[in-house]
């Protein structure tokens, strides 16, 4: 279990969705903010390159074609090296319902498509333990 | 900030753990004077403290306390399980004041409603819930049974026509399973609630499998908010008025927004809150709690909160216990540099700066173990002497440094031990049985790691234990047991290792129903299942895909994760081993070795490579004569001890071309894998020595290998790939 991203080293994010859009902009955004990223076009491609080499955050789209993110997160929540892999589950939708899906699938976070840029990076950010932007020294709770 | 308010601080949290303790013992048995004193000086104390600053809310708490603890001292009350519950919450608000006082300095501004509200149900006969049914005031915070209502996320409140602060009238529903035979329609009910905002329907517990559903139950509960009075609200339930709570809620603010790191990192810490009350098969809940144990860590890492991980882990039990974890662990934060009170006597170093020290150790030590080879070279010279000496003196000290270094990650095990008391109580009450813990070898020491590797396992053991071990009291009485279950959790060093047992005097495992349960999951087939022992048959619980089996828990097995109970303790170096009575109970043990950083493997040579194998798994080594290896068709098999064991050759399983020797007699290493992996025969090139070795996992491009656990350098410098026999077969 490796609780820690490795100091010193850009956590790595695994984008997954069928969108080469949203796949392109995802990247621009995540490494924008210094992540390192990687891809993979469905459900399938994601499990792939997750048990390849476990990435410290997953994105996972909801929709896709080849296995979707449900089934994904699912399946990927039963490897012993992926099981606690922070995930964020992005959606068209916005309904509770759906919110309540995506974390019964797996998810530890869910944003509602389009991700603003600052949502994404900042949720990301949290997930992988880096502090907020601009805050070098993280201060404490409200 | 004064030294008596320092001091007021430090004595408060150690007469609230001393309360609890007492607590918790009187729980168990009434008669316990030593307790109900120990428990009313706490009280008494705290009252007495809380009156020098000024908080008049923390006095009138622990006031009602005391008053009712010294009731029950005269004989004049009786520790109800609901009074237990009532003490139990006004400790856990006391704790969370005492952490906000040293935070901030105040009270938060809630508390003298808090006061009020703990304090009035201190007073009552027990009884009805406080706070619940007609009667309860509104603005006083959600009601035991309505923490649902403050959860609630924007969209719903949104939905119910909530702005905040506007009082409404919330109702809990747990119909009785058997309603339908009682002639009632919960639904229908609720449909009649007036001006009804919003509808939870929720399952009141995980819904078992499709197969094993009773339609004539009812497993749902249904939470509702409604604008209409109480007394509106309860006259649609007027048939039913002992499985409804009524109470007027306040709901609070809505949530903040994305805007705002830190309001995000709420938002998402209550999403984890959340996601670990979300209904799913054990295994699947088991992942949730690992991924949000890690994101919850990480959230509180990125606000500068550093927390321990296995503690988190354990705190990821329940909502409710995150929360509490993730409040204590940023009160120091807040309070702007107050150093942290754990380990006040202990010297804080990180655990990064350890690791780093146990790194160069290990290297250190394979570094050291390169000088022998030289020093037989040197010959007998001057020279050959003075480095066979230097060499010596070097091994003696590496040795005393590497145990020195050892030392320093040590921790007791009592740290793991600390979430049980609490844990079986709970549990046990919401599950109907009386169960006591004894918990023995809490000084026990091991490496934090291991104690990492240790604390979930152990969580799930004694949780089966309370779930699937104990009965409930009639069926023990019938039994003829006593009533009150026994849970024991014993730790104790073994060679170079520690042992954890949880022992059980419950129901038992009983074999046939495994063996059974087996063939029905297709594990294994009729004559497979009947040539297993009864030992054997109670391993199967370990089985990878044993523990979902439905109906496991029918079988007063404990099938529910043993699977990763096992996988948890092995990728630790560790073993796991049941044994089982039918109708007395079971036994538990897990051995885990020290530390995690050396591992101790036996080296063997495959095509002039070599590979270790951790020594946990290593039952024997043999010399097998060609012409007792049975061959069927391409499976192989061989006798060893009376049992037929399958045979498999490391070359084949690693690709390599096959031994062009032919010898007449094969090196075999036996191997148990435990649970369902049994015990194979492992045909090697040669079996070599046995070495302490620190295992690196694999990392960049060898991490998607699949057979093998990391890798180590030798003594001498050569590279050794260590295998995960489990994964490889």
């Amino acid at each position: 279990m490796s609780a820690h991203p490795a100091a010193g080293r850009s956590p790595r994010v695994l984008v997954v969705d069928d969108a080469a859009t949203v796949r392109a902009y995802s990247r621009q955004v995540l490494e924008g903010d210094g992540f390192t990223v990687d891809e993979a076009v469905n459900g399938i491609e994601g499990l792939e390159r997750a048990l390849a080499e476990p990435p410290d955050l997953l994105v996972v789209d909801v929709n896709m074609v080849k296995m979707d993110g449900y089934t994904m997160l699912r399946v990927l929540r039963r490897d012993p090296a992926l099981r606690d892999v922070p995930a964020i589950m992005v959606s068209t939708e916005a309904k509770d319902s759906d919110r309540e899906q995506a974390f019964l699938a797996g998810a530890n976070w869910y944003i509602v498509k389009p991700a603003r840029p600052d949502a994404l990076t900042a949720a990301a950010r949290l997930l992988t333990g880096r502090p907020p932007a601009g805050r070098p020294d993280a201060e404490g709770t409200p | 900030m004064s030294a008596l308010f320092d001091q007021f601080i430090l004595e408060s949290r150690d007469l609230l753990t001393e309360a609890g303790d007492s607590l918790l013992a009187l729980e168990r048995d009434p008669a316990d004077r030593a307790a109900v004193d120990a428990l009313f000086r706490a009280f008494h104390t705290l009252k007495g403290a809380t009156g020098l600053f000024d908080l008049a809310p923390f006095t009138r708490l622990v006031h009602a306390g005391e008053d009712a603890l010294a009731a029950v001292r005269d004989g004049r009350r009786v520790l109800t399980p609901e009074l237990a519950d009532r003490l139990f919450r006004a400790l856990d608000q006391s704790a969370r004041w005492i952490d906000a006082l040293e935070a901030a300095g105040t009270l938060p501004d809630d508390a003298t409603e808090a006061a009020r509200r703990l304090g009035a149900a201190l007073g009552d006969d027990p009884g009805d819930d406080p706070g619940v049914g007609p009667g309860g005031d509104p603005g006083a915070g959600p009601a035991p049974g309505f923490e649902w209502v403050e959860t609630l996320d924007g969209s719903r409140r949104e939905a119910a026509g909530l702005t905040g602060g506007q009082t409404l009238t919330a109702l809990a529903y747990d119909p009785d399973p058997e309603c339908f035979f009682n002639g009632d329609d919960p639904l229908a009910l609720c449909r009649r609630i007036p001006d009804l905002r919003l509808l939870l329907v929720e399952p009141a517990e995980p819904l078992p499998p499709l197969g094993a559903l009773d339609p004539y139950r009812c497993l749902l509960r249904f939470r509702a908010l409604s604008g209409a009075s109480v007394a509106e609200v309860t006259a649609v339930f007027r048939t039913v008025p002992d499985q409804v709570r009524v109470a007027p809620v306040t709901p609070p603010p809505p949530a903040p927004g994305p805007e705002g790191a830190g309001s995000l990192a709420d938002a998402m810490l209550r999403a984890q809150e959340r996601i670990l009350d979300l209904p799913g098969e054990p295994e699947e809940r088991e992942a949730r709690r690992a991924a949000v144990a890690r994101s919850a860590g990480n959230i509180l890492a990125a606000q500068g909160v550093t927390v321990d991980r296995a503690a988190l882990l354990a705190a990821c039990a329940d909502a409710g216990s995150l929360r509490r974890f993730v409040e204590t662990a940023r009160a120091p934060a807040a309070g702007g540099g107050t150093p942290p009170t754990v380990g006040r006597r202990a010297l804080r170093v990180d655990p990064e700066r350890l690791d780093r020290l146990m790194t160069l150790v290990g290297e250190l030590t394979v570094a050291k173990s390169q000088l022998p080879p030289l020093v037989r070279q040197a010959g007998d010279d001057a020279l050959g002497q003075g480095l066979k000496a230097v060499s010596a003196q070097f091994d003696a000290l590496v040795g005393e440094l590497q145990h020195a270094a050892l030392r320093l990650r040590l921790l007791p095990l009592s740290r793991v031990f600390e979430p049980l008391p609490r844990l079986v109580r709970d549990t046990a009450r919401r599950l109907g049985k009386t169960v006591a813990l004894e918990l023995d070898g809490g000084e026990t020491e091991a490496d934090r790691d291991i104690l990492d590797a240790l604390g979930e396992p152990l969580l799930h053991l004694v949780r089966n234990s309370l779930d699937h071990g104990i009965e409930s009291p009639d069926r023990r009485a019938a039994a003829g047991k006593p009533d009150s279950g026994t849970i024991r959790v014993r730790a104790f060093q073994e060679k170079d290792g520690v042992v954890v047992e949880v022992v059980d005097d419950g129901a038992g495992i009983d074999p046939a129903a495994m063996r059974a349960a087996a063939c029905r999951k297709g594990l294994l087939d009729e004559a497979a299942a009947a040539a297993l022992d009864d030992g054997e048959a109670v391993r199967l619980v370990f089985a990878p895909g044993f523990s979902t089996a439905a109906g496991v828990s029918e079988l007063s097995g404990r099938g529910v994760g043993m699977d990763a109970v096992r996988a948890a303790v092995e990728r630790a170096g560790g073993r796991v081993e049941i044994a089982s009575t039918p109708g007395a109970g079971t036994r538990v043990r897990l051995a885990l070795p020290l530390t995690l950083s050396i591992t101790r493997v036996v080296v063997v040579e495959a095509a002039g490579e070599l590979f270790g194998v951790p020594v946990a798994l290593v039952e024997g080594m043999r010399r097998v004569p060609r012409a007792d290896i049975r061959a069927l068709k391409t499976a192989e098999s061989v006798v060893l001890g009376g049992r037929v064991v399958p045979l498999l050759r490391l070359r084949r399983l690693l690709g390599f071309p096959e031994d062009p020797r032919g010898r007449a007699a094969e090196r075999v290493l036996v191997a148990g894998l435990g649970g369902a992996g049994g015990t194979v025969a492992l045909v090697v090139d040669d079996v070599r020595e046995r070495a302490d070795v620190m295992l690196r996992p694999m990392h960049g491009v060898l991490r998607g290998l699949r057979g093998y656990s990391g890798t180590a350098v030798l003594g001498d410098g050569r590279l050794l790939l260590v295998l995960d026999l489990r994964e490889l077969l």
